[in-house]
């Protein structure tokens, strides 16, 4: 009789379910809290804005939606019995810090989500913090915890003693395999204007997402504004930037454009001063986004990405031109999504790309036909992929899906028109996954068990990849977490990832006579929030790595590289373990944080076990942020941010000795005799960062101006050595990269 | 602030404090000891050969010159040179070695204070030019045709004044090797002239030190020092160069 009324109940219950959206401008909103007043039933957003709600009995209830930095509305609903109730609710935004936005929704992923190791990072966080000329995704994420630099201008992120091509990346379901590829390496290829928000796995990432051995940045980009034509205009020191959104009809366009002018600059500059100098290089970008809703259950959305830097130059002598180079790379891609809500309790999404990175260069000399060269390298990415989410009861939300993937990856190099080398490989991946996230106790103790499962065709090979995730809530604001998993890559880079400077990465698959490289990530942490506003999270991590494959020479110092898959590659191992800690905190208009990362990273070839380059024991950074007081001149009501940083310095391999290499017709050179790739370290590296902004009206629009000064006190840090041996003996100069604390200015106006 | 609360920063400060106290990284130590430095190459085509005694320094050193009390001894299956200083060319000579073919010649250098260095070399055996004969006209789409050397690494072809590009040989039984003149003269101007063209059977020593010498010379038959202990088994032709077939090059280089 029980179990037939427990029936009768279940049978009667309905459900509640939709999209919560910013009414401003259409944006979904992560992380919004959806409950039923004077009711012990409620939910939040996912990362798509989507709600569900089970077991509602019938009834009469009045359904609240709150997320910070937004009115609370409140609508009242009639369930009847089995009935799924529909609600898309558009909340309108308040006044308050964007920086308490993001800790509340950081509050509710606390609760609800087993994450470890994970950051989400929203546009107005990247335009806060300094930087070089220009604001930049990942010169922002280099200030989390466990993440690394080489030097003060690198744009590489070095995740948990992980090297940047063991990091995936996706833009909008692009794989972006060059992210940091603009003007060599210093700028990524993401406006920071239309990111909408990013979201950094350092470590131990869920099943969905593979292969890659270290972390995942998915970057979503902006929606697009479906209420109003709306834009933005910035004008910096090297870029101008363009961005218009608005609504078309059941949807909405982003696009957006940027492009340097160095080379104006500098032709305006030569033009004044004197005819000799030159910058012949330029870069430009663009990301447009369009979104469709046909009805509230489909959405189509068409998101693309393109760019290139260009270097084109002439040398002409006396008899007219005698060398040309023609040097372009740049990234592309497409990607077509659509999202179909399937039943209330069933989510999925299809979703198709093709990426690209392709890079060119043409040196032709005039007087030397013989000693034209011409270097193309190409990687194509067409990506298939289904994903579906299912609210499975009370207690279960499952994810799976299946992707497969074609890679298309050219060589070719030729001098004097005769090809020396060329590789074509084709490789076809069918990778698949499911995972269950279970409250196990509700609102105490969540597990997440995936497993990611992998097809490669070269060679024929399967990777099984089982992951688990597991948190516990000791007390309200105090949560353990434990995140084991195992992870494939089939790519890797005939390129050094050591290398201080270099454009791009040289991607191949892994060759049949290779194994697949495999991680073992184990992390385990402790997550406290001390109030709605501060949190703090102590993460130690273990990382263990197999069949590493990677060039054999160590690089050269101060070498931009440009490879080819000919390197002679060495399989190795390592192990990278540590422990990040990250304190935030926000109150108004004053926010910060603090992140150290204590590392260590080893990897071995042979019998040789060393640190590689971006071995960094301490790092820590510190970002202070507040609105300037009203008594301050010129500064008043502005908002001033600083980072500081101190790092210990990076292995290298001191210069021991030097000899003298002579030559057949009796001059000699100097060459040095290193010692031990990692004995000895570069002098600590620390500097101070500053950020200033200011709203302003002009010409009737608002707007704001900045100005950034990067290394404010002049600090000189090393990123290697050099010899002068026209003193004896040999005088040592050290190498920086900002001689000067560089300031840069920019203005943005909105419309 | 609550007792739980101070614990918890507490407990994080004694973290951070403890890890940066206990796992400062201080830069090893390590003791470079000099070694020997020399500089031989053994020509088939010269009466007398040398030797360049140097040493390694450490960078903050200063540099002093060659070393002129060393005991350098070179010898064969079937000799024994010790070779003496000369003060003009600041190189240890013999004057009384005739070099074999296909012989292994080993190098000692003794000093006081410096590892003792050994060095080893065979050098290449004969070859001939089978093209262009002496006085030959050539042209750029000829080839210069020699049989192989035993015990060659690379073919080094000049012009007297300095080496040239090396060239592999193939990989095949073939007993001939052939060196493309087009690549040769890579660069040179149009017009007639007369040269010298010489063809050097290189050892692997020889090979390894000059491909590698603007990085990191890979120092290859050498125990307790460094440098170089090399040979050359050389033949030369004179012929005359007709550039007026220029072939694919346009070159308008004034100046070879």
């Amino acid at each position: 009789m029980f179990a037939g009324f427990v029936l009768t109940v279940l049978q009667a219950l309905g459900s509640v379910s939709g999209f919560v959206t910013d009414a401003s401008n259409g944006e979904k909103l992560s992380y919004a809290n959806v409950y039923l007043e004077d009711e012990p039933l409620g939910s939040a957003t996912n990362e798509k804005g989507y709600y569900y709600i089970h077991n509602v009995p019938t009834g009469t209830y009045t359904i609240a939606f709150s997320y910070i930095g937004y009115e609370t509305q409140t609508r009242t609903i009639e369930m009847q019995e089995s009935e799924n109730i529909q609600l898309n609710v558009e909340l309108v935004p308040t006044s308050i810090a964007i920086e308490e936005v993001t800790v509340s929704a950081e509050r509710v992923r606390f609760e609800k989500e087993v994450e470890v190791s994970h950051v989400t990072f929203l546009q107005r966080e990247i335009q806060s913090v300094p930087g070089l000329f220009e604001k930049d995704l990942i010169k922002s994420l280099q200030l989390m915890p466990g993440i690394v630099t080489m030097h003060d201008l690198s744009n590489k992120l070095y995740v948990r003693g992980g090297s940047p091509d063991e990091n995936l990346v996706l833009l909008d379901g692009i794989t972006v395999y060059n992210p940091s590829a603009h003007l060599f390496g210093l700028f990524s290829t993401f406006n920071p204007d239309v990111v909408g928000d990013a979201q950094l796995y350092a470590g131990g990432f869920p099943a969905e997402f593979g292969n890659r051995l270290s972390s995942v940045l998915n970057i979503t980009t902006k929606e697009g504004n479906s209420k109003r034509f709306a834009g933005e205009t910035s004008l910096g020191l090297v870029t101008s930037k363009l961005m218009v959104e608005g609504p078309i009809p059941n949807g909405s366009f982003l696009i957006s454009g940027r492009r340097t002018y160095f080379d104006a600059l500098v032709w305006a500059y030569s033009k004044i001063w004197s005819d000799t100098v030159s910058l012949p290089y330029y870069f430009y970008d663009g990301i447009a986004k369009i979104n469709y809703n046909p009805s509230p259950e489909n959405r189509f959305t068409v998101a693309g990405l393109g760019g290139e830097d260009v270097m084109k130059f002439e040398i002409e002598d006396d008899y007219g031109p005698d060398e040309e180079i023609d040097f372009t790379w740049g990234n592309r891609g497409l990607s077509v999504r659509w999202r179909r809500v399937l039943s209330p309790s069933v989510y999925g999404e299809m979703l198709g790309a093709w990426s690209n990175f392709l890079t060119t260069l043409t040196y032709t000399d005039f007087h030397d036909p013989l000693s034209t060269f011409y270097f193309h390298e190409e990687i194509i990415d067409y990506t298939v992929k289904c994903d579906f989410n299912w609210f499975w009861g009370e207690t279960h939300t499952v994810d799976f899906g299946i992707d497969g993937k074609a890679l298309e990856i050219d060589y070719d190099v030729e001098v004097a028109d005769e090809n020396l080398f060329n590789s074509r490989d084709r490789v076809k991946i069918l990778s698949g996954y499911f995972q269950d996230t279970w409250s196990v106790i509700p609102n105490i103790v969540h597990v997440r068990l995936g497993l990611r499962g992998l097809y490669y065709d070269v060679g024929d090979r399967f990777a099984f990849d089982p992951r688990i995730g597991v948190k516990y809530h000791v007390a309200a604001n105090t949560a353990l977490n434990l995140s084991c998993g195992r992870y494939t890559q089939y790519l890797m880079t005939s390129n050094s990832q050591e290398s201080y400077f270099s454009i791009f990465d040289f991607w191949r698959p892994v060759d049949s006579t290779h194994n697949l490289p495999i991680a073992y990530h184990v992390i385990c942490g402790i997550e406290q929030w001390f109030d709605k506003n501060t949190k703090c999270t102590i993460e130690p991590y273990y990382k263990k790595y197999y069949n590493l494959i990677m060039p054999e020479a160590e690089p050269e110092e101060g070498e931009f590289e440009l490879t080819t898959p000919t390197e002679s590659l060495a399989t190795g191992s390592g192990y990278a373990m540590g422990i990040d800690f990250f304190f935030k905190k926000s109150i108004g208009r004053t926010f910060g944080w603090l992140s150290y990362s204590l590392g260590f990273t080893r990897r071995t070839v042979g019998d040789v076990t060393y640190a590689p380059r971006y071995d960094r024991r301490h790092n820590l950074n510190i970002v202070f942020g507040f609105g300037v007081p009203g008594w301050m001149p010129i500064f008043r009501r502005g908002l001033l941010s600083l980072r500081w940083y101190v790092a210990t310095g990076l292995p290298y391999a001191e210069d021991l000795a030097r000899y003298r290499v002579y030559t057949e017709y009796g001059d000699y050179t100097w060459q040095v005799i290193k010692g031990a790739r990692d004995s000895y370290r570069l002098p600590l590296s620390h500097r101070l960062d500053a950020h200033f902004e200011k709203d302003i009206r002009l010409f009737g629009l608002a707007g704001s101006w900045y100005i950034d000064v990067m290394n404010v006190y002049n600090r000189k840090n090393v990123v290697f050595y050099t010899w002068d041996f026209d003193h004896d003996p040999p005088e040592r100069n050290n190498v920086t990269l900002l001689p000067i604390p560089v300031p840069s200015i920019g203005l943005t106006l909105r419309f | 602030m609550n007792k739980r609360r101070r614990r918890i920063i507490m407990l994080c400060v004694i973290i951070f404090a403890g890890a940066v106290s206990l796992v400062c990284e201080r830069s090893a130590v390590e003791i470079y000891d000099p070694q020997l430095n020399i500089y031989s190459v053994l020509h088939s085509d010269h009466a007398s050969q040398s030797v360049i005694v140097d040493r390694t320094y450490r960078m903050d050193e200063p540099a002093g010159p060659v070393i002129d009390d060393a005991l350098v001894i070179l010898s064969s299956w079937s000799s024994v040179d010790t070779l003496t200083f000369d003060q003009g060319s600041d190189a240890y000579w013999t004057y009384n070695l005739i070099l074999q073919p296909l012989t292994e010649y080993s190098l000692m250098v003794w000093r006081d204070g410096f590892d003792t260095l050994y060095a080893r070399t065979t050098l290449p055996g004969p070859f001939t030019i089978l093209y262009p004969e002496h006085f030959d006209t050539v042209t750029f789409s000829d080839t210069v045709v020699l049989t192989k050397s035993d015990h060659a690494a690379v073919y080094a072809v000049s012009f007297g004044d300095e080496f040239g590009m090396f060239f592999e040989p193939p990989d095949t039984s073939d007993s001939l090797m052939i060196i493309p003149l087009a690549e040769v003269f890579s660069g040179w101007s149009p017009g007639n002239f007369f040269c010298r063209l010489w063809v050097a059977a290189c050892d692997s020593n020889f090979y390894r030190y000059y491909d590698e010498m603007n990085n990191d010379p890979d120092v290859t038959g050498i125990d307790g020092g460094v440098g170089l202990f090399g040979s050359l088994w050389i033949e030369s032709v004179d012929m005359f160069v007709s550039m007026v077939d220029a072939g694919k090059s346009q070159s308008t280089h004034t100046e070879p």
